[in-house]
């Protein structure tokens, strides 16, 4: 994991510096005189040799200190600390809603496959997958303004403050990014139970007279789900990613708005320190899912063991 | 009752049923209390616009709420007083401000409701002299307190913009002790704890993406305003979240002020909201505008710069993307200036404005492309996605003229730090601006000003805005800037396209609202404002 932090570090570290524009210029706009700029740019430090600046950065970071925005002279960690359970709270709530959805449409599209059911939830599957996100989400806020008179909370409501207002707030925005999500997980459930329900031991459990609910959710269901969870590693990202749309529709100041504008503004040390926070953030994810598949499949205990 | 006594009848309660709705009623007396809505779309940067970096807009939007200037704008745009009393120019180099008594600055620490005198403007002056700020008072040479209540300004050369830029909404009046302390003295006023004017509201709250928080400063030196108990000002992206928040009684205002306010395709879905008052207004700014380098082909042809105006189709343009209505001829100065000079007054030069493609084509063949040129026009998607909408269709206009345009599209930082300044090659289309007093408009066309894109150094045009600029009296200099923009429109340096009208809206609760014409700043308007 430290490692690939290291060369994420780099990797953004040059990436923001081989970008044209920088944050100076935006500050002055118009008014930008050769001399004024020059005098920001040495208050800030950017006037220094690109190694001597991420020195300091990588100095900063082992200490714990992110630095302060380039833009609202805020410090980095302060603002995360406002900002993360915002886009954590989203992001969570998104992916549980994506494996509910995902999982319990999945399973029922395969046990009834060609029918009806099977039909109809394969094409809301499909509906959602290709309806992009943030249509959908005004879409969400528009129609239930004129039809319901009702329309999203204009400030975030803490879970501290009141819980039930804030899953309310948070609930709409969670169920648009968590039915995307949830639609490749719908898929991939249903298509690895059609073959796991064709597989000898399925049929010999029916054939010993087990009920069809264990026979799907204890036999089949466990052995299915494994490419599930892998993709739902995969998703972390794309939530992250959807949030930003889903953040600036439903008034909620979260990190996706936030690396947004850090990199519209080449706010240096606050993207920087966002891409970092973010990678460890799916790194950490994606040893969750690796943990995940020993408890769901004991063939890969035995393996490790 | 006979046919006719009945018809009589009918007509006569028709008649005074029309005449109580035509009538009109006694001015509504404002009522004190509750609480406004606002929206805006996006944060103040820290809350100084005096600081070392240039004002961001919506600081200077926050600041109206809290701080005064020595003078300010009303609703339509003229200079009246704000902190100052009365002034005087006792010579052309000489003003003399008179500050009102009695007015306190709000009773937070470390200031706790102190009076202001003649010291604060000083301190004030002394910051904006170290601030991007200081291109507004060019002459400015000393100024001196010679009481508590009168400020006297010194120029080194006369400067006919000075009272106007006293009202520019940059120029705030600081309190000294509450700026957090800085090596070279003027303090640094970025932080919340540091917003303590002598303005009509008090900043309580600011809660970062979210909202500010303001309540009626009760020592207001407008005795009896505001009416408003408080404002909450909602940070709202979306112009569609805007007004389905108005429209679910959440929100009572979303003022105009800044760049092209409420898209005008939105509209229609603001007056379907019952009780909703939709005012279309002007602002004190030019249009979007294309525009070439004059000292590079082939926008160094004066030919070319004419023949791509009589390319643009501005009736078309306005219909297809300004529903709620444009100025179709604006530039070098706003519509809104007193030294505008319309278009059936502008003589020859008002022919290059005519739409006639045949016309351009012949100009643009005598200027040596008989077949058209190909040519970059760049654009940014920072302005939002109706502005790279209006690129496509100038593109598909110059297409007629035989102008093969290939869009270039930067991303904002990027156009800021090449195209804004000036680095471009071919054409651009340029935003609307909203600056202060005519000569600041002026200035931008002369070498040497950062924001003169056009690289122009004309030195009649030159001298025609140091003239203006020191104009010993009124006459004289509308007589000045009118030469200057009869000149510009001649020679056709910018392409100037059609003005949109401002987009106001508030909820059926809001009176007394009058938008603002001019400057970064209509909450100077909620003084007067009071709900239903």
């Amino acid at each position: 994991m430290v490692p690939t932090l290291l060369v994420v570090s780099v990797m953004v570290f040059v990436i923001m510096r081989l970008l044209p524009g920088d944050v100076v210029n935006l500050m002055f706009q118009d008014l930008g005189y050769a001399q004024s700029l020059a005098e920001m740019r040495a208050k800030l430090g950017l006037d220094l040799p690109f190694h001597q600046q991420y020195g300091r950065w990588l100095a900063g970071l082992l200490r714990g200190d992110l630095g302060e925005s380039l833009w609202t002279q805020r410090s980095v960690v302060s603002v995360l600390a406002e900002r993360l359970p915002v886009t954590l709270e989203l992001g969570l709530l998104s992916l549980a809603f994506a494996v509910v959805y995902g999982g319990v449409t999945g399973v029922l599209a395969a046990i009834s496959q060609d029918r009806w059911p099977d039909m109809t939830l394969r094409s809301v599957a499909m509906m959602f997958l290709s309806l992009p996100s943030f249509w959908l989400g005004t879409l969400a806020i528009v129609v239930p303004s004129i039809w319901l008179g009702w329309s999203p909370s204009l400030q975030l409501v803490p879970f501290g403050a009141s819980p039930r207002e804030n899953l309310v707030q948070f609930a709409l925005p969670a169920a648009i990014l968590g039915s995307h999500l949830g639609a490749p997980i719908m898929r991939m459930t249903r298509a690895m139970m059609l073959e796991v329900l064709r597989h000898d031991y399925v049929r010999t459990a029916r054939a010993k007279g087990l009920a069809p609910a264990p026979v799907v959710l204890k036999h089949a269901l466990r052995n299915a789900i494994i490419p599930s969870v892998t993709i739902l590693g995969v998703q972390t990202s794309q939530a992250i990613a959807g949030s930003i749309v889903m953040e600036t529709l439903f008034q909620l100041p979260g990190m996706g708005s936030l690396l947004v504008e850090a990199l519209a503004h080449r706010d240096f040390p606050m993207f920087q320190s966002l891409v970092l926070f973010l990678a460890l953030f799916v790194m950490a994810v994606n040893l969750l899912v690796d943990l995940t598949y020993f408890a769901i499949d004991p063939r890969t205990r035995a393996q490790a063991g | 009752m006979t046919r006719f006594r009945r018809t009589l009848v009918a007509a006569g309660v028709v008649s005074v049923a029309a005449f109580v709705a035509v009538a009109p009623t006694p001015a509504q007396a404002p009522k004190r209390g509750g609480i406004l809505r606002v929206a805006e779309q996006s944060d103040p940067v820290g809350f100084d616009t005096l600081g070392k970096k240039k004002a961001p807009v919506y600081t200077q939007l926050a600041l109206a709420y809290t701080h005064n200037r020595l003078l300010k704008y009303d609703p339509s745009g003229e200079v009246v007083n704000d902190l100052a009393a009365s002034w005087s120019q006792p010579n052309p180099t000489t003003y003399v401000v008179t500050l009102r008594k009695g007015v306190h600055f709000h009773n937070k620490p470390p200031v706790n409701g102190r009076e202001l005198t003649s010291e604060d403007i000083k301190f004030t002056f002394e910051r904006m002299a170290k601030s991007p700020e200081a291109r507004l008072f060019p002459t400015l040479k000393a100024v001196t307190t010679p009481d508590k209540y009168t400020v006297r300004f010194e120029l080194s050369a006369p400067f006919s913009s000075f009272v106007a830029n006293l009202a520019a909404t940059t120029m705030y009046v600081y309190a000294k002790e509450a700026g957090k302390p800085t090596p070279d003295g003027a303090g640094d006023y970025t932080a919340v704890d540091t917003v303590i004017g002598t303005g009509p509201f008090m900043l309580e709250e600011y809660r970062e993406k979210q909202r500010l928080v303001f309540k009626r400063n009760p020592d207001y030196f407008e005795a009896g305003k505001p009416y408003l108990d408080g404002v909450e000002l909602y940070i709202i992206a979306d112009n569609a979240g805007q007004i389905a928040a108005m429209r679910t009684g959440k929100l009572d205002l979303i003022p105009a002020g800044r760049g092209e306010g409420l898209p005008h395709f939105l509209v229609p879905e603001a007056r379907s909201i019952p009780g909703a008052k939709v005012m279309p207004h002007r602002l004190f700014q030019t249009s979007e505008n294309l525009v070439g380098r004059v000292d590079q082909k082939p926008w160094s042809d004066v030919r070319v710069r004419r023949a791509v105006s009589m390319s643009i189709d501005r009736a078309g343009l306005a219909k297809a993307m300004f529903t709620e209505g444009a100025e179709l001829f604006s530039g070098p100065i706003p519509v809104t200036s007193k030294y505008f000079i319309p278009l059936d007054k502008l003589g020859e030069s008002a022919a290059w404005y005519r739409y006639d493609v045949t016309a351009a084509r012949k100009l643009l063949a005598d200027a040596g492309y008989p077949n058209g040129l190909p040519v970059k026009l760049t654009t940014t998607t920072g302005y939002g996605p109706t502005y790279t909408s209006r690129t496509e269709l100038l593109k598909s206009m110059l297409a007629k003229l035989g102008i093969e345009a290939s869009i270039v599209t930067q991303e904002y930082p990027v156009w800021i730090s090449s195209t804004y300044k000036g680095n471009y090659e071919g054409m651009v289309h340029i935003p609307a601006w909203t600056l202060g007093d005519e000569d600041e408009w002026l200035a931008t066309f002369t070498p040497g000003d950062t924001r003169n894109q056009l690289h122009l150094d004309d030195p009649k045009l030159t001298e025609l805005v140091n003239l203006a600029r020191s104009a010993p009296n009124e006459a004289v200099r509308a007589k000045l800037i009118g030469q200057f923009v009869t000149a510009f429109h001649d020679q056709m340096f910018r392409v100037y396209l059609p003005a949109p009208r401002m987009v106001t809206v508030t909820s059926k609760r809001v009176q007394g609202y009058v938008p603002a014409v001019r400057g970064y700043g209509y909450a100077i308007a909620l003084v007067n404002t009071w709900l239903e």
